[in-house]
């Protein structure tokens, strides 16, 4: 998704679009990674951004593990390994099922929907990849600094929120407001519940 | 029966006893060792069933948790299954619920339930047409949550269960999928195959127990059942006949109460090793009786046969057989006790050799002893009765023998009586039998010898006697008086002939003859005498015995101040008895000690009171030969005269001459002790002896009596007169006063008179008489001075002795 940022700093001078930091820590101060940030704003559309996004699949695992996509966006599931996986979803978001195979499949698959998707394979089933699909265009994940940067955002109010896969309590949206003068730094402070056993992972 | 008689018969037996002690001992050390063997061995087995329980229980659960995980990894493919997953993600209830009844029982699961994130069952096999039901087991979810999957036990609808809980993921958990096994009886016989005891599964609910299933048999089932009430947490129990040791294994305590599972391992078949040592037990037991029975008889057979043996041979020894062969070899103490036996054998037989010479045999001289001389005695009267034939008895006794043993000593008289024997037993025929009776006495039995012709014999015997004995050079001249008797003429009873002989000899001595034949005629003298034994004893003691007094009256002046005192017996059947009968048979028994102490007491008295009436009587008292070597004789008359009050002078003894010749030198020594006391004595009889004035000078006597038969015929026999004239001449030449006895006429008074004799005593002036009479004599003979006047008192009568 990280592809999706010179697209939208292509459209900052247009706006004069506004840069916002938000950084991700748990209860100790530590930096949480793989956290989604996206801010939507509160009034209007939110412009259409890139929609075209990959999820591969690299050594039996979902790369990368949590993934953000503005609704609308197709996305292709390249299979980096020498065997061969299914990728399916029972989301409610998108209940979808890619019968085994190898390579990239032809047709990409349209995520048209907000809201969760959890991807799975059914011949691995440690393979699980979050992928979040919002109605806005500016959205990123953290660093392992735990560090997001959102760029161009437009002046005008927004809900800024943020959302980890094993957090242990939703957190609750901020609204900011961007603009000259106004605040572009934000913490989060996230507490994680560890991931459900990994009894598979042997597998 | 036949046992009861064995015991009765055996129980004082020392083998029997041996070998009973023995195998009682055995017995009880081995019921010891048997019974601590078996309630061991019990014990252990039993333990060992308990320990292999405990064992059994863990094996069990093991088992339990094997096959949970099993079902666990069951449960797991099967919440992996695709199309399950895609009827829970899509909501498809209808495909969920079937695609849950296939896949659960191809794990062989009968209850399955799916249940949603939000607790709320979204499917039931078991329950198809209910939905959104809550979650019934809330706990188990919260620990599968933590664990990844959970398990337990549970009682549902009455049917329990082994449930597993484990998440659908999709990938991430969408749904909880709960799969219940039954356990069943087949479950519980898997059970019991692999831990190889008996599983039952119990539900306990409010102290009400419940089977819920088990592997024991219908009727065990119900047994079980019916002890469900108090139900022990383990240990025994005893099931339609069965014995199994338990244990009660909490599996799960579920809302709906605790569940059990019973594990019961048959004791039976646990203690079957333990009975099979038991019964080999019994059988080396039994083994170790039998042989130690065998060995404790042949034990008691060892000891006991030896001590039979000597039990026989103690017996004939007792029986009297000292012969016998006594032939154990053992060097035990019954070894020792056989040698003993021997030896006590052996002594035995010499001592009874020895007692029955002792019985029968002289021991001086070898020669048969009384007995036998009495056994010789009746086999010769038994054989001379048969053959109708005779013999003839000799008995034999040496003349003065004491005077030899006291003077030669009793070593010299010893020698001179086995000299005697030695010739009496070469004078004799063979056939005949000498045997020394007693002292000096020898008795000769000499067969085929009538009486008439018997006194060739005796010829015979005293030739023996002629040969001087030889003492040391010292010749000793020995004679022997005989007495002889003949069978049958004399008696029929070797008693008989024995106390015929005996008077025989006694006759003998007493006549001085050597030898006498026995006169029928002093049979029954000798008889009555014997008789008279107790008579006269008993007449000392009732005063049946009288003193007489004769009067001996002085020639010169005449006086009649003199006595003799003389016993008469008053016999109360047979009257007056004579002194001739009694006095010598006094003297052969010895009596005549009592007797004549007797007299010395009545005369002392009497004398003592004549004195005090004032007209003193010198009394004379006759001693017997037995007086006369009596040593304490003078000092009794001491006393007796001196607790009377009486002088000596008034006392005068009385002595024969043969009775001084008998034991001369002990009578010389009484006499003198006598004569120094101030008696006076007087020697009896004078001139029937053989003894010579010249001899009685030694003796200390003051008196001579003149026999009686030298007086009767002094008027008429001048040879008489001249020996009485000269005997007076001597003893007055000696100082001796001279009497006269048996006077019984004046003539001869006066004969005496001339001749110078001192007194006379005899009929012609008084018989003896008793007190009363002799002193109305003695009154009257005071009254008249003269001697003429003694003519008054003459009278005839019987002569009495003495």
């Amino acid at each position: 998704m990280r592809q999706v940022l010179p697209c939208l700093l292509a459209l900052l001078p247009l706006f004069c679009a506004a840069k916002l930091t938000v950084q991700i820590l748990n209860p100790s101060e530590q930096a949480v990674g793989d956290a989604v940030v996206y801010a939507e704003p509160l009034a209007g559309k939110a412009p259409k951004g890139k929609l075209t996004g990959t999820i591969d699949q690299v050594n039996k695992e979902f790369v990368p593990l949590v993934s953000v996509v503005q609704t609308g966006t197709a996305i292709r599931f390249p299979n980096k390994d020498n065997i061969r996986h299914n990728i399916y979803s029972f989301s409610r978001t998108k209940v979808f099922d890619l019968r085994l195979y190898s390579g990239t499949p032809s047709e990409p698959v349209v995520f048209d929907t907000p809201g969760l998707v959890v991807l799975g394979c059914n011949i691995h089933d440690w393979m699980v990849g979050y992928l979040l699909v919002v109605d806005t265009p500016w959205f990123d994940t953290t660093n392992t600094k735990g560090l997001v940067n959102l760029d161009n955002l437009p002046s005008g109010d927004y809900s800024l929120r943020v959302w980890h896969p094993y957090q242990s309590a939703e957190i609750p949206a901020q609204k900011i407001r961007v603009g000259p003068g106004a605040e572009t730094h934000f913490v989060f402070h996230m507490k994680l519940s560890p991931p459900p056993a990994a009894a598979h992972a042997n597998y | 029966m036949q046992i009861i008689n064995w015991w009765r018969r055996g129980r004082h037996r020392l083998a029997f006893r041996i070998v009973l002690h023995f195998t009682g001992l055995l017995a009880v050390m081995l019921g010891v060792a048997f019974v601590m063997v078996s309630v061991v061995n019990m014990s252990i087995f039993r333990g060992t069933a308990a320990l292999s329980l405990e064992s059994d229980e863990k094996v069990f659960r093991r088992l339990l948790e094997y096959n949970t995980s099993n079902l666990i990894q069951g449960a797991s493919v099967l919440a992996g299954d695709y199309g399950l997953r895609e009827a829970i993600g899509t909501g498809d209830m209808g495909t969920l619920l079937s695609a849950l009844n296939n896949h659960s029982r191809r794990i062989g699961a009968t209850m399955a339930m799916v249940s949603g994130l939000d607790n709320h069952l979204l499917a039931d096999t078991l329950h198809p047409d209910q939905s959104d039901q809550a979650y019934p087991f809330k706990a188990l979810l919260a620990e599968a949550e933590k664990r990844g999957n959970a398990s337990s036990i549970e009682l549902i609808d009455g049917v329990l269960y082994r449930i597993v809980v484990v998440p659908v993921r999709a990938p991430t958990t969408i749904a909880w999928i709960t799969i219940g096994f039954p356990m069943d009886e087949r479950r519980a016989s898997e059970l019991h195959n692999l831990a190889g005891v008996h599983v039952s599964f119990l539900s306990h609910n409010q102290s009400n127990w419940q089977l819920l299933t088990s592997t024991f048999s219908p009727e065990q089932r119900q047994s079980l059942l019916a002890t469900l009430k108090q139900f022990p947490t383990a240990g025994m129990l005893k099931l339609n006949g069965e014995t199994f040791e338990t244990r009660l294994a909490l599996l799960a305590d579920t809302p709906h109460g605790q569940v059990y599972a019973l594990l019961a391992g048959s004791l039976d078949v646990a203690l079957q090793p333990a009975y099979k040592l038991r019964g080999i037990s019994i059988v080396l037991t039994a083994f170790a009786l039998l042989v130690g029975s065998l060995i404790g008889a042949r034990l008691a057979r060892r000891i006991t046969d030896p001590l039979r043996a000597l039990a026989v041979v103690a017996q004939h020894i007792q029986a009297g057989d000292y012969q016998q062969e006594i032939s154990i070899t053992d060097t035990s103490e019954i070894g020792q006790l056989a040698g003993s036996l021997t030896h006590m054998q052996e002594a035995i037989a010499l001592r009874e050799t020895e007692i029955s010479k002792l019985a029968f045999q002289d021991s001086l001289t070898g020669l048969p002893n009384r007995v036998r001389f009495n056994q010789c005695l009746d086999e010769a009267i038994t054989m001379a009765q048969a053959n109708q034939s005779y013999f003839t008895v000799l008995l034999v006794g040496l003349d003065r023998f004491q005077q030899i043993n006291d003077t030669l000593g009793h070593q010299n008289g010893d020698r001179v009586l086995i000299e005697v024997s030695q010739r009496l037993s070469a004078a004799i025929n063979v056939g005949d039998v000498v045997a020394r009776l007693a002292g000096d006495e020898f008795a000769l039995l000499l067969s085929g010898l009538q009486m008439n012709t018997a006194l060739q014999s005796i010829d015979r015997i005293h030739t023996v006697f002629v040969q001087r004995f030889n003492l040391d050079g010292r010749l000793l001249d020995v004679r022997a008086s005989i007495g002889l008797v003949g069978f049958p003429e004399h008696g029929d009873t070797a008693a008989d002939l024995m106390r015929c002989v005996d008077v025989a000899l006694y006759r003998a001595k007493r006549s001085g003859s050597h030898h006498a034949l026995y006169d029928p005629g002093t049979k029954t003298f000798r008889e009555e005498h014997l008789s008279l034994l107790g008579d006269l004893q008993q007449a000392v003691e009732h005063n049946e015995l009288i003193v007489y007094y004769q009067p001996k009256v002085g020639l010169g002046p005449y006086s009649a101040d003199e006595a003799e005192a003389l016993v008469r017996w008053k016999h109360p059947t047979k009257g007056f008895v004579s002194p001739g009968e009694f006095i010598p048979y006094a003297e052969q028994t010895g009596y005549i000690k009592e007797l004549t102490h007797w007299v010395l007491v009545q005369v002392i008295r009497q004398a003592g009171q004549w004195l005090r009436e004032g007209r003193p009587v010198k009394v004379s008292v006759n001693l017997s030969t037995r007086d006369l070597v009596d040593q304490g004789l003078p000092a009794t008359i001491a006393t007796l005269i001196d607790r009377a009050g009486l002088p000596p002078e008034y006392l005068c003894l009385e002595i024969t001459e043969s009775g001084f010749m008998e034991e001369p030198a002990e009578a010389l020594n009484v006499l003198q002790k006598l004569r120094s006391l101030g008696l006076s004595l007087a020697i009896d009889d004078y001139g029937t002896g053989y003894s010579s004035l010249a001899y009685i000078r030694r003796l200390p006597i003051t008196e001579l009596k003149i026999d009686r038969a030298f007086i009767i015929e002094l008027a008429s026999n001048v040879g008489d007169a001249k020996i009485v004239r000269s005997t007076i001449d001597l003893g007055h030449h000696l100082g001796l006063k001279v009497v006269a006895e048996g006077v019984e006429d004046m003539v001869v008074v006066d004969i005496l008179a001339e001749m110078g004799c001192d007194s006379i005593q005899g009929f012609v002036f008084g018989k003896p008489m008793p007190v009363a009479e002799f002193d109305r004599w003695r009154e009257a003979r005071m009254a008249r001075p003269t001697l003429a006047s003694a003519n008054l008192a003459r009278f005839s009568g019987p002569s009495a002795v003495q």
